[in-house]
């Protein structure tokens, strides 16, 4: 099951290329700010798009349904799905995590923190797992995209003094998201 | 005429501008809303130049409805031929689609600015600037040019996560372009920091003075280019 969604993931052009220009969003955006992480803060949409990319592509001209045939417990191919697409976006957001202090390690001199590539990969990799969630709500790529971004990009910096921290929200919502896409899989028609 | 009546009842019907719509009033007061209540000359236009998401998602969404593919079920065709069709002139299609856009994007700045207003005016009572006719022109200006900006970008593309993700992640509040300022001072004519001066007088460090109506003229020439390049392609390539 999971090797099934991982081909579909593997085998959609969409993914490739939305890993390779967040990578080189990063890469550039590093050059620009000059500092470590700070890039992340803008490439971490790659991996939004990739999110709702890896869930909504089911609605693009009914793969949902020919899925369904072959997997009919929803919640397992989801959770299938979910794997999947944690399988290809840990080493992604490795990656992305990695680019930017290698480079001002590079430029600077300044060391690799090691604890905090650690702690923006796993941020990449569950943002990523919340926006296929998200997807899965909305079914709906440019939607999905749009309410994620806004409420990253443009609510988020306002309401920032009156949430905790970045990371522990993130580690609250996803199993809450997951569980509510799960939920509204399992008994919505396909 | 009837080729805008057709475009606009094209936009109506899509839910996504719908959406937009709520966004483009809801962003703007809201952000306005959350801002600690210290009074200064830009507040609310201040928030007016973040809160453009609305006329962000309306250029991206006429032009990339279009091009969808719909479902093997409905024959896997799309609408943009069914369009193309009807119209069969593809500047008219464009310029016509292009209308709508505006027709609707200029009575969301309004909706936008009176919201945000209210909303600033309500929460500084006396303190708050007094309303400018001008910058308020440059507010209904610079959302129209967004929506626009958009629209041509999405054109040109073929596909609107692209254009929407890029401009979206734009609106953040330290925007890319803001940091590439820091980079060049050219930056500070890239679109949307020249088209701010129409109505925001103070950008955070500022090196580059650009007058209020060089805003305008430097937003109209990249509006005005996006659309000419966009329609020189739409006109020579496949559908």
């Amino acid at each position: 099951m999971i090797r099934a969604e991982l081909s579909k993931l593997v085998s959609l052009p969409a993914t490739w290329l939305t890993l390779a220009s967040t990578l080189a969003a990063n890469v550039l955006l590093t050059f620009v700010i000059a500092a470590g992480d700070a890039p992340v803060a803008y490439s971490r949409a790659g991996f939004i798009v990739l999110g709702v990319l890896a869930t909504c592509s089911e609605y693009t001209g009914g793969q949902i349904r020919t899925t369904l045939t072959v997997m009919p417990r929803r919640v397992r191919q989801l959770a299938a799905k979910h794997t999947a697409l944690a399988v290809v976006t840990l080493p992604a957001a490795l990656a992305v995590a990695l680019s930017g202090p290698l480079i001002t390690t590079a430029v600077l001199g300044t060391p690799v923190g090691l604890w905090q590539v650690a702690e923006v990969t796993a941020y990449l990799t569950l943002l990523t797992l919340v926006s296929a969630a998200v997807g899965v709500l909305l079914r709906h790529t440019l939607a999905g995209v749009a309410v994620l971004l806004g409420c990253l990009f443009v609510a988020v910096p306002f309401v920032h003094e009156y949430l905790p921290d970045d990371m522990v929200t993130l580690v609250v919502s996803t199993p809450v998201l997951l569980v509510v896409a799960a939920l509204a899989y399992r008994r919505r028609d396909a | 005429m009837r080729a805008v009546r057709a475009e606009l009842a094209k936009l109506g019907t899509l839910p996504s501008v719908w959406l937009a719509g709520v966004l483009a009033v809801v962003v703007p007061s809201g952000i306005a809303m959350l801002n600690s209540g210290v009074p200064g000359p830009d507040r609310g236009y201040q928030e007016l130049a973040f809160g453009v998401m609305g006329v962000i998602v309306l250029g991206v969404v006429a032009v990339s409805s279009e091009y969808l593919t719909e479902g093997a079920d409905s024959g896997g065709g799309r609408q943009l031929t069914t369009s193309l069709t009807a119209v069969p002139s593809r500047v008219r299609f464009l310029a016509a689609k292009a209308a709508a856009v505006v027709l609707v994007a200029v009575p969301l700045a309004f909706a936008a600015t009176a919201a945000t207003m209210g909303v600033v005016h309500v929460r500084l009572a006396e303190q708050a600037t007094a309303l400018d006719a001008g910058r308020l022109a440059g507010v209904v200006c610079y959302w129209t040019y967004t929506a626009l900006l958009a629209f041509a970008i999405t054109v040109l593309l073929r596909h609107g996560i692209v254009p929407l993700t890029v401009l979206l992640v734009n609106t953040s509040v330290v925007s890319v372009t803001f940091l590439l300022t820091k980079v060049t001072p050219l930056a500070y004519y890239f679109p949307d920091m020249a088209g701010m001066r129409m109505f925001v007088g103070e950008i955070a460090d500022d090196r580059v003075m650009i007058s209020p109506l060089l805003g305008l003229l430097v937003m109209s020439a990249w509006v005005a280019g996006l659309l000419a390049l966009a329609s020189a392609v739409f006109t020579r390539r496949d559908a």
